[in-house]
């Protein structure tokens, strides 16, 4: 399968990426679907350098520590997890391998853990490394991980779960939202499940799991009509045998890739197959449904809505724009509704229509305004602005371009769009220089609404074409 | 999958785009007299309503909780056999002037104990996913511009595909950035385009005029509690006082799903709950409003008369809700389900179905047609 033209380039792009680049799709243009999925991929080891959080070794101690202690620990881990999330969103603005960033974004919303119950920006830290590690690697690893992952053991109550005092909580969700989904297993399921789950632990001298026989359940159980000895990775083993479970991972794959409408059960079918045939690879479902009839059909363009991490970070990488201060965007991000490692419960962030509401559509517009014309918040929006402006900007951006470097910047961003380097920083012209139709071809997956008026200088253009319905597309 | 899992949760659905030639049953521009409004506070996670109106002469239920029975001297007596959370004291004005009601044994039969299903059975009053339509709120106005408000992400309730409703947060920052927007006459077959076709051309609308209405409305004499519930209650509290015709709102207080450590959780939250409630009630009868207002808290289910072995609850089946308001009549109604007839996974057998209390509403309250006789009758 072969990209035809831009705006196919542009389409697999915006479905796998932050933000669409427009040079990458001019190029991606010619060819095949899984060439370009490939070099999405990044090489095995990659992991991008790691937030500065306290040493475990000074919380080991924690159920030792007195009332001021523990009060001061906590406070400092709260500090931290809000900086964690600063940090996951630096890396989704600068990674050099989105797709990597928005798979584990993926995983992280389907495995969730909430960093107030788990507490410890360490654990969630570890989670998130967890996630990153198998995002685009096996599926079934990850699950046979994801049971004793400490910030896990912790979110949905694993390390409470011992034979004399079996808690359900990990062993419902696992089955409902995890893997099976509702309707494809009984209560007496879950109870059989928890009690094969018991002996993990969380130990806080060294903030990791352990398995501690005695608590383990070690009396028969019967699971999904197997009858044994059952401990965790049997439980998940069965599970993995379940011809629904790839089917629900594939249902996943299908409201995040394809459109928020229910799922054609046949290519679901189809999807789950070549997923459990390959044992469960993450890049083969990506494969199938990146190569499918729905991914390409019309109807589909432009069908999914940005997330506010997909929409404000987009913008960013769009734009090339800097930010020194990413607590900024975390508080933007948290009041539209997506605050990274605190999905609003189990079931994660539902996504779809819910993104939009009166309030966040109102919020998304006001957040355009301050990422393209105003200063200040440690943001640099040079970019725009120094069009917008005409003058020096003022506050210098934090890696101290000049006017002549934001303007080659410009140059190099806009140049496909203006017929002279002068169109770029207009204010307003006589005749038409900029080609709107590609401007919005690049920013838009759908015609724009606003219809766009050639005449007006670029930054307007911009502004605009980003507050149109469609940009909120992807 | 239903059409309803796919649209729930809108933040806001634009009846004149789904239905261009209705004629409006209401319009939010109403300025009306003895408004009939219903304010709901869902508990989300799943009170356990065994700790909230409390079984303490039974013997039953301190056996079954060493830990997490509340001492009997510490409990608010309201009869011989039941009693109150120390924690949801704020509330006891209201029960001795005959405004609150207690409303037992809530459930229905074959109980769902997944959260996120057996929430979508009480927001639509359907127990079959596949017969599940709209919220139940949003079937008593069908046809209305706005039927309700959710200070909330979640219209819940609320959602309907022929009732208007929204979700915003703070009404006077929603206004300031509305500004920010501008209408758009556009239609397209993209559903997802369309909603945000509707949600921009309904900014427009509502801020324009919520802004007019707005300004005149006096600040709270009782300060609501500086936490999420009471900023929620306040835009609630400034859009009744605007005297606007919206019949329902609602409001979400979390973190009810104790699987372990409950009683400090649960008390924190109970009192989270009571002293919210009881601002909204003084701040009310203070507009000489609280007769137009009555308040229904809800939840998924109740948790375990067992507590597990992390002082803690699991999910459960049948519990109790309170409805309060100036005309309520206070009390309490159905029966206390049997702590010692449990059912097979050891939980409280209900025996007033939920949807008697909302029939209940909308006949005593709303003057609806119901098709049941069956219902509570604190109206």
């Amino acid at each position: 399968m072969i990209l035809e033209n831009y705006s196919a380039a542009r389409h697999l792009g915006a479905r796998l990426e932050m933000g669409t680049n427009d040079a990458l799709c001019e190029e991606r243009i010619g060819s095949r679907v899984d060439q370009v999925l490939s070099s999405l991929t990044p090489p095995v080891a990659y992991l991008p350098a790691a937030p500065t959080l306290t040493p475990w070794e000074a919380i080991s101690g924690f159920q030792a520590m007195d009332t001021d202690e523990r009060r001061a620990v906590r406070t400092q881990a709260r500090q931290e997890c809000r900086e964690l999330t600063c940090w996951w969103l630096q890396l989704i603005h600068e990674t050099p391998y989105p797709l990597l960033e928005r798979m584990t974004l993926f995983w992280h919303n389907h495995f969730t853990s909430n960093a107030d119950s788990v507490a410890w920006p360490q654990l969630m830290y570890r989670q998130n490394q967890l996630f990153r590690t198998h995002a685009l690697g096996n599926f079934a690893n990850l699950l046979q991980e994801i049971v004793f992952d400490p910030a896990m053991l912790r979110y949905l109550d694993g390390a409470s779960n011992a034979v004399n005092s079996p808690n359900e909580n990990f062993a419902r969700e696992l089955l409902e939202l995890f893997t099976l989904g509702e309707g494809h297993y009984t209560e007496r399921d879950i109870v059989e499940a928890a009690r094969s789950l018991t002996g993990w632990q969380f130990d806080y001298k060294t903030g990791k799991a352990v398995f501690k026989v005695w608590r383990h359940d070690k009396a028969e159980k019967t699971f999904l009509g197997e009858t044994g000895n059952f401990n965790s990775t049997d439980i998940i083993n069965i599970i993995l045998r379940q011809p629904r479970t790839a089917e629900f991972i594939a249902e996943k794959f299908w409201a995040g890739f394809i459109n928020p409408e229910p799922p054609d059960p046949a290519i679901i079918t189809q999807w789950a197959r070549t997923f459990r045939e390959s044992g469960y690879e993450i890049t083969a479902l990506l494969s199938a449904v990146v190569q499918s009839q729905p991914f390409w059909d019309g109807r589909n363009r432009g069908a999914l809505i940005k997330s506010p991490v997909e929409f404000s970070i987009g913008l960013l990488r769009e734009l090339k724009t800097e930010i020194s201060d990413y607590e900024f965007l975390r508080k933007a991000n948290l009041q539209l509704g997506q605050n990274l490692f605190y999905p609003p419960d189990v079931k994660g962030w539902r996504g779809g229509f819910s993104w939009i509401s009166n309030t966040t559509l109102t919020r998304r517009h006001d957040l355009i305004s301050k990422l393209t014309t105003e200063y200040g918040n440690g943001l640099t929006t040079a970019i725009p602005a120094r069009m917008l402006l005409q003058q020096e900007p003022a506050v210098p951006s934090p890696k101290n371009l000049s006017n002549q470097q934001l303007d080659q910047l410009l140059a190099g961003l806009f140049a496909r769009f203006t017929g002279t380097e002068a169109a770029i920083t207009a204010t307003a012209t006589a005749t038409c220089n900029i080609d709107v139709a590609a401007l919005e071809q690049w920013l838009l997956p759908l015609p724009s609404l606003s219809r766009p008026d050639c005449h007006q200088p670029l930054s307007d253009l911009l502004f605009v074409l980003m507050k149109d319905p469609a940009y909120q597309l992807r | 999958m239903k059409r309803r899992q796919f649209l729930q949760g809108l933040g806001l659905m634009t009846l004149s785009s789904l239905a261009p030639d209705l004629v409006l049953a209401n319009n939010v521009l109403t300025l009306a007299q003895n408004r009939r409004i219903l304010v709901l506070v869902e508990l989300k996670g799943a009170n356990d309503g065994l700790n909230t109106l409390i079984p303490y002469t039974s013997t039953a239920y301190h056996a079954a909780r060493p830990n997490l029975a509340i001492p009997t001297a510490d409990v608010h007596r309201l009869n011989a056999s039941v009693g109150l959370h120390p924690q949801l004291q704020p509330l006891l004005p209201a029960w001795q002037k005959g405004e609150l009601a207690w409303l037992q044994g809530l459930g229905y039969s074959d109980p769902n104990r997944s959260h996120f299903e057996s929430i979508e059975i009480w927001d639509s009053g359907e127990h079959d996913a596949s017969e599940r339509g709209d919220g139940w709120i949003a079937q008593c106005f069908s046809g209305y511009e706005l039927g309700g408000v959710a200070v909330d992400t979640n219209l819940g309730p609320l959602y309907g595909e022929t009732c208007g409703a929204l979700s915003i947060s703070d009404p006077t920052r929603f206004i300031r950035l509305s500004k920010k927007i501008d209408a758009l006459q556009a239609a397209s077959s993209n559903p997802a385009l369309q909603h945000i076709i509707n949600v921009q051309n309904q900014v427009n609308i509502l801020a324009d005029s919520l802004e007019t209405y707005l300004q005149d409305i006096p600040a709270p004499q009782a300060p609501f509690p500086a936490n999420p519930l009471g900023r929620s209650l306040n835009s609630v509290y400034s859009l009744i006082g605007t005297g606007l015709n919206i019949p329902a709102y609602k409001v979400t207080l979390s973190g009810f799903d104790t699987h372990v450590g409950q009683l400090h959780t649960h008390a924190n939250l109970m009192q989270v709950l009571a002293e919210n409630l009881a601002a909204l009630r003084t701040n009310l009868l203070n507009l000489g409003m609280w007769n137009e207002v009555l308040v229904m808290t809800y939840s998924e289910f109740g948790r375990r008369l067992q507590e597990n072995g992390n002082r803690g609850t699991d999910h459960g089946a049948a519990s109790c809700h309170l409805v309060m308001g100036g005309k309520v009549r206070g009390g309490l109604y159905g029966e206390y389900p049997s702590l010692l007839d449990l059912d097979n996974r050891g939980d409280l057998v209900y025996n007033t179905d939920f949807r008697d209390l909302y029939a209940s509403i909308k006949s005593d309250w709303w003057g609806q047609e119901t098709g049941t006789a069956n219902r509570l009758r604190f109206l």
